[in-house]
């Protein structure tokens, strides 16, 4: 199984990419929404979770979700949104369009580790 | 939205009561920060909701609050005076004790993502190396325990990115001691076999675990109350052998909360003994 | 009675720990804050600098600037590559990225609800002064690393 991060940022891209490795992933990447939908579409069945950017050119993070839980051959892959937006309006937002997780940037990659680990279901949580 | 007072108040007394950790006035933001995420996908509005459910959770609830407040964070031994320490005094100590009796035992008692246990299998393995006539490998072993669950399995995973071993690994262990595999360094095999994972709070009876050689717990009670503090070192006195080694953080001293360890300069780093 | 802060000192009290986490958590990097200006043009005179407008409740620009050498030095740290295996996308990128982290950063910090971030983008080159002409007076935020010198420009 793999995970997709759909990023516009290449630097954060690559660095959820090494941690995926860490906790033994394979990582997809996609610039924005609309690659990501795309990369579903040709992966969708080896993606085991997405890490969702918020702020990005073109469709944003909240419509790329949206879209992904309106179609039933994806909705059932666990969304995470990983965005500089901290705000618990922002995380009620996503939680409510159907996110299992959110964590905010900067990270450690521990952290991010952990919380792939949690919405993956891993760790004994 | 911020954190109330008294939402602070209970949630902080909730971590306490829990896992021992201690969160001072001044730092809502780390309640706000970490745990915001949790009281939303709960279904919660306040805090104070959060901690009604907290209050009857049985367990994963609880879990994920002391994971999320837990900092997963630890360093290689870099060049310092501690690693100086642990080369040129404990290693040299702890291999002539495996001359001489069956096993030597050490305990990484706050292990975090394995950094910690993982070094000192490597630099037991280095002074084996170079040592004449070596006691075998298989007489040591090492404990590594860590309250957060998923530490634990990072830990055990020893996988580690290029940027995790940027931050402190020596090149001469790197090259020895890991294998590359695309993305990550793989902790080697004989390093693995050296250290047992396993998740434990140190709140708890410490007895079950047995007497060690060695006990590492490094910058891990700065976190927790004065009366956690006494109960540790009390327990941690009673799991070292009579000629046992405590090493805690640089900053940090048993004085005040126990009488019951003497320091020992090894070089220009301070450790400790039972007394 | 002290005045309350209003929402464009929330955001600059919000600014410094926001530099810091972002360096300590994706950099591992210490940084310290050096010390503050006011300025009455927008100069940017790094050699690399990453920008982001802000809309909404408060509007303007925040710039992040630093030498070519220093922002090669925290991408590599960042995504953990050898720094001169980094390419001039990577260096634009990060630099963009960093504005992006220490604006959210801030913004997340200051807690006054409505603002937006535009996409980051990022300029790099060698001898130039940017320059902006700004209604408001320009903070500029010095924070010292081993390395060298990072700025925050705010212009709220």
């Amino acid at each position: 199984m793999k995970l997709l991060t759909i990023d516009d940022s290449r630097t954060i891209r690559r660095v959820i990419s090494g941690i995926g490795a860490m906790v033994g992933f394979e990582v997809l990447e996609a610039e924005n929404g609309e690659v990501g939908i795309k990369v579903l579409e040709k992966h969708g069945p080896e993606v085991a979770l997405i890490l969702l950017d918020w702020n990005m050119p073109g469709m944003n993070g909240l419509e790329t979700l949206k879209m992904i839980k309106a179609d039933d051959r994806w909705s059932h892959i666990p969304v995470m949104m990983v965005t500089t937006e901290g705000e618990k309006d922002y995380i009620v937002k996503a939680i409510q369009a159907g996110a299992i997780h959110y964590q905010t940037k900067p990270f450690t990659q521990e952290e991010m580790a952990t919380r792939i680990m949690e919405a993956l279901g891993m760790g004994g949580l | 939205m911020a954190i109330s007072q008294e939402e602070f108040d209970i949630i902080r007394g909730f971590i306490l009561e829990h896992s021992g950790i201690q969160i001072n006035p001044g730092k809502e933001y780390l309640i706000e920060n970490r745990l915001t995420v949790i009281m939303v996908q709960n279904g919660c509005d306040t805090f104070f909701q959060l901690h009604d459910k907290l209050k009857a959770d049985t367990g994963p609830l609880r879990t994920k609050v002391i994971d999320a407040i837990t900092t997963n964070e630890t360093l290689w031994f870099r060049d310092d005076s501690f690693a100086a320490a642990l080369s040129d005094h404990v290693i040299p100590m702890l291999v002539k004790k495996a001359r001489t009796q069956p096993s030597v035992r050490i305990w990484s008692a706050a292990c975090s993502t394995g950094q910690e246990p993982y070094s000192i299998a490597m630099l037991l393995m280095d002074a084996l190396s170079k040592t004449e006539a070596p006691p075998p490998l298989e007489k040591f072993s090492i404990l590594a325990t860590d309250i957060s669950p998923s530490a634990i399995v990072l830990a055990s995973a020893g996988r580690y990115s290029q940027l995790a071993i940027s931050r402190g690994m020596r090149p001469n262990f790197l090259e020895r001691y890991f294998k590359k595999n695309g993305m990550v360094y793989e902790v080697i095999p004989e390093i693995r076999k050296l250290v047992k994972f396993q998740q434990f709070n140190l709140k708890d009876r410490f007895t079950e675990h047995g007497l060690f050689d060695f006990l590492l717990c490094r910058n891990v009670l700065i976190y927790f109350s004065d009366e956690l503090k006494k109960q540790i070192y009390n327990k941690m006195h009673d799991s070292l052998v009579k000629d046992g080694i405590l090493a805690i953080g640089a900053s940090e001293s048993p004085r005040g909360y126990t009488t019951t360890f003497g320091q020992v300069m090894m070089g220009t780093a301070a450790l400790y003994r039972p007394l | 009675m002290a005045q309350p802060l209003s929402q464009m000192e929330k955001l600059v009290v919000g600014l410094r720990p926001a530099v810091t986490d972002m360096m300590n958590a994706m950099a591992m990097s210490e940084v310290v804050f050096a010390g503050s200006e006011t300025v009455d043009t927008f100069t940017l005179s790094g050699e690399v600098v990453g920008l982001v407008r802000l809309d909404g409740l408060v509007r303007g620009m925040v710039g992040v600037s630093c030498s070519q050498d220093l922002l090669r030095e925290i991408v590599s740290r960042i995504v953990g590559l050898d720094p001169q295996e980094l390419s001039l996308e990577d260096l634009l990128d990060g630099a963009a990225e960093l504005a992006n982290m220490v604006c959210g950063g801030m913004k997340t910090k200051a807690k006054i609800g409505d603002i937006t971030l535009s996409p980051p983008v990022a300029i790099v080159g060698r001898e130039y002064v940017a320059q902006w002409k700004t209604v408001h007076p320009t903070m500029v935020f010095t924070f010292q690393m081993d390395e060298g010198v990072l700025r925050v420009h705010t212009c709220l």
